[in-house]
């Protein structure tokens, strides 16, 4: 085996492991509501886009602060303008997407024939927004925090931050999406 | 004075330069978003559409986020190592080649690992034994890994030689294919094993 291959899966290895159960903790949420889940149809459709939805932001994070870092433009300091200009990208972007994300998922389930209510649409717009809003705050937070730290220990960022954001997105994400249709439905 | 002149325009070229590039980020986010939400809701459609299928092993649901989550986290770091390396100059197809292997062994141990864990998780926690649960992860992330991983990396060099910038649309990209390859390949394997 080559060195780079070798060196690839020693520094991932753990951190997938890690997302996996974290993963599998949030599939637990899932298994305990999925009545709920396959009876409103919306709610099945959004799931899956709403946990790429929201790992999605996660990569965006940790890729574009991870060539910042490479590139020298953010000198390992959260009150960079660059950081600044990133994180307010990312909040307005995740709006907009959720708002997108609900629309589309009502409008597919309307079309299979489900009787969708403006009630319905609006608890699954608040669940998705919720999610939404809640989860790219901790993923920016932890992201950023963690790629300082593994650019001060000399490690690659990006074996490590792709997997961290996305396994907070989705265990994060299972496990308020969970809550919440526990509570509005 | 003629020196002053010049350096205001400097300054308000840069500006300007600097919000069309913040245009474009924005831009580049909201369409990778888009082609990540549509991917993500065909891999819902299809999960509604099959849900008799998936209903036909207990416990799925708790393997379920773990694989997706496995191999959107594989493929993402594989896109993210090889911009960065195509950022820095210092690709070639050996560097290319060792990070395919490393994604692909690591896929094939996490989801021998994952498939454990959620017989384990159905055992304890649900009372429900079934160890099919251990060989759908298996044979799926196969199937899923022999598509997935050479057309993430084709995707990432396409990107970076069309001059886009591959840091806003890889995630995307890679996540949006992920979900909808490894659904279809958890359904496969559901036939497979049924």
């Amino acid at each position: 085996m080559k060195k780079l291959t070798g060196t690839i899966i020693k520094e991932s290895f753990r951190m997938i492991i890690l997302a996996s159960i974290l993963s599998s903790i949030g599939g637990i949420g899932l298994e305990l509501i999925n009545e709920k889940l396959i009876a409103v149809l919306p709610l099945l459709i959004v799931f899956p886009a709403l946990n790429n939805m929201i790992g999605n932001f996660g990569t965006i994070v940790s890729a574009n602060f991870t060539t910042l870092l490479f590139t020298n433009q953010l000198r390992a300091k959260w009150k960079s303008k660059k950081l600044k200009q990133l994180l307010h990208t990312l909040f307005t972007t995740a709006f907009f997407s959720s708002l997108f994300l609900t629309v589309l998922a009502s409008l597919i389930a309307f079309y299979k024939g489900f009787p969708l209510t403006s009630e319905i649409f609006f608890k699954v717009l608040i669940i998705v927004m919720i999610c939404t809003a809640i989860l790219v705050t901790l993923i920016s937070l932890i992201s950023v925090s963690a790629g300082f730290y593994y650019y001060h220990i000399k490690q690659d960022p990006d074996n490590r931050l792709i997997a961290l954001s996305t396994s907070i997105a989705d265990l994060g994400g299972l496990i308020i999406f969970s809550i919440l249709i526990h509570l509005m439905f | 004075m003629k020196k002053e002149v010049l350096l205001k325009r400097n300054r308000k070229l840069e500006k300007t330069l600097e919000k069309k590039k913040k245009i474009k980020n924005i831009e580049e986010i909201i369409f990778s978003q888009a082609f990540s939400i549509i991917g993500g809701l065909t891999a819902g459609t299809i999960l509604a559409i099959y849900i008799d299928k998936i209903l036909l092993i207990p416990g799925l649901f708790i393997l379920l986020p773990g694989f997706l989550e496995m191999g959107n986290a594989i493929s993402g770091s594989l896109s993210s190592r090889l911009s960065s390396r195509l950022y820095q100059r210092k690709f070639t197809h050996s560097i290319l080649n060792q990070n395919i292997t490393a994604s692909f062994i690591l896929i094939l141990i996490s989801s021998t690992f994952l498939g454990i864990l959620a017989y384990l998780i159905s055992k304890f926690f649900f009372n429900i034994n079934s160890v099919t649960i251990i060989f759908i992860p298996i044979i799926a992330s196969i199937i899923s890994g022999l598509i997935l991983l050479p057309l993430t990396s084709k995707i990432v060099l396409w990107l970076y030689h069309h001059h886009d910038d591959p840091d806003n649309l890889i995630g995307a990209s890679s996540t949006t294919l992920g979900d909808i390859i490894n659904i279809g390949a958890i359904l496969i394997s559901i036939v497979i094993l049924t």
